[in-house]
């Protein structure tokens, strides 16, 4: 019996946090004190959320605001240094990138042979006979 | 009407105004200051407005909407001409508000409502103002557009720019929390 009761109460608080009060509702909010007090507490919170927190001097901008405003704003060289700033990281990235593709690419197979230690000496002179001619 | 619904609705001529508003923004994406200047007169009052409804001291309500407008200076070359400036606006600086108040996370919470106003029962007003300070800011800040804004779900995700389903969650957890402590308190 306790159940059901603390059940229904339970329902009839969902149905009012969320805005959805019906017939049962209200029917249940007459012959129910506890229910009823936090119905009434639920909307003096809701009066209250609908209250501007700022008082209405607070709420108005004074003569100068547009000019302070302004004076924060960035200046081009300001903003020219903070893109840049802001690159940085990529720049960074994209250079590394670049050395460690240089670094790690295996050397052309047309030279390999003569870069292992086992070229032979004539190999070498036919890497020379077959390069073009230096000079006119 | 509520004060974001005016701000949305505008109260002047639409066309005048953008025809207006659409030169003062491409002089400033062009780094015009003064057409800036200008748009921040046109708007200042408003966005205080909004500014006002999440924050009590002047000094903070001061800050997020300069930093709404900073904001709006440094992204205006997202803007798309689509949508009324206002709106775009009104999501900076609910941003704004929604960031300031989260910084404010670990700090204690302030009495961020005036409850000198006259009521009906101004002890259970103030009892009640008292178990909201409670409330985290980011449920506060749902809470306020939710029930003190009326906005609805899909409204607070189209101004955002969050996803409805983001909105609904939050909305869920701020009213389950709001209901414990009114239930507890």
């Amino acid at each position: 019996m306790e159940s059901r009761q603390s059940r229904e109460h339970c329902a009839v608080r969902d149905r009012l946090t969320r805005s959805e009060p019906d017939g049962d509702t209200a029917a249940h909010l007459e012959t129910c004190p506890e229910c009823a007090a936090f119905a009434r507490r639920l909307e003096l919170a809701r009066e209250t959320l609908r209250q501007p927190a700022a008082s209405a001097d607070a709420m108005e901008p004074g003569a100068s605001f547009a000019l302070r405003v302004i004076e924060r704003l960035p200046k081009p060289t300001e903003l020219l240094g903070w893109a840049a700033l802001r690159a940085l990281p990529a720049a960074v990235v994209l250079v590394l990138a670049l050395l460690w593709i240089g670094v790690s690419q295996p050397p052309s197979p047309e030279y390999k042979d003569l870069l292992s230690e086992s070229a032979s000496p004539d190999l070498v002179l036919t890497y020379a006979a077959l390069a073009p001619e230096a000079g006119p | 009407m509520h004060t974001l619904s005016r701000m949305l609705m505008g109260a002047e001529p639409i066309a005048d105004v953008a025809d207006s508003e659409a030169g003062l923004i491409r002089a400033s994406l062009n780094g015009d200051q003064d057409a800036f200047a200008a748009l921040v007169r046109k708007h200042q009052s408003r966005v205080f407005h909004l500014a006002g409804r999440f924050f009590r001291r002047p000094e903070e309500v001061e800050e997020v909407a300069q930093e709404t407008f900073l904001r709006a200076w440094l992204k205006l070359g997202t803007y798309r001409a689509d949508a009324p400036f206002e709106h775009w606006l009104t999501r900076l600086c609910l941003r704004c508000a929604y960031d300031r108040l989260r910084q404010r996370k670990g700090e204690p919470q302030a009495l961020e409502t005036d409850v000198e106003s006259p009521a009906p029962d101004p002890d259970a007003r103030m009892e009640v103002a008292k178990l909201l300070a409670h409330l985290s800011p980011a449920d506060r800040f749902v809470l306020v557009l939710l029930d003190g804004e009326g906005w609805s779900v899909a409204e607070i995700a189209e101004r955002l720019g969050w996803t409805r389903v983001n909105v609904k969650v939050r909305a869920h957890r701020a009213r389950k929390r709001l209901r414990r402590l009114l239930e507890e308190g």
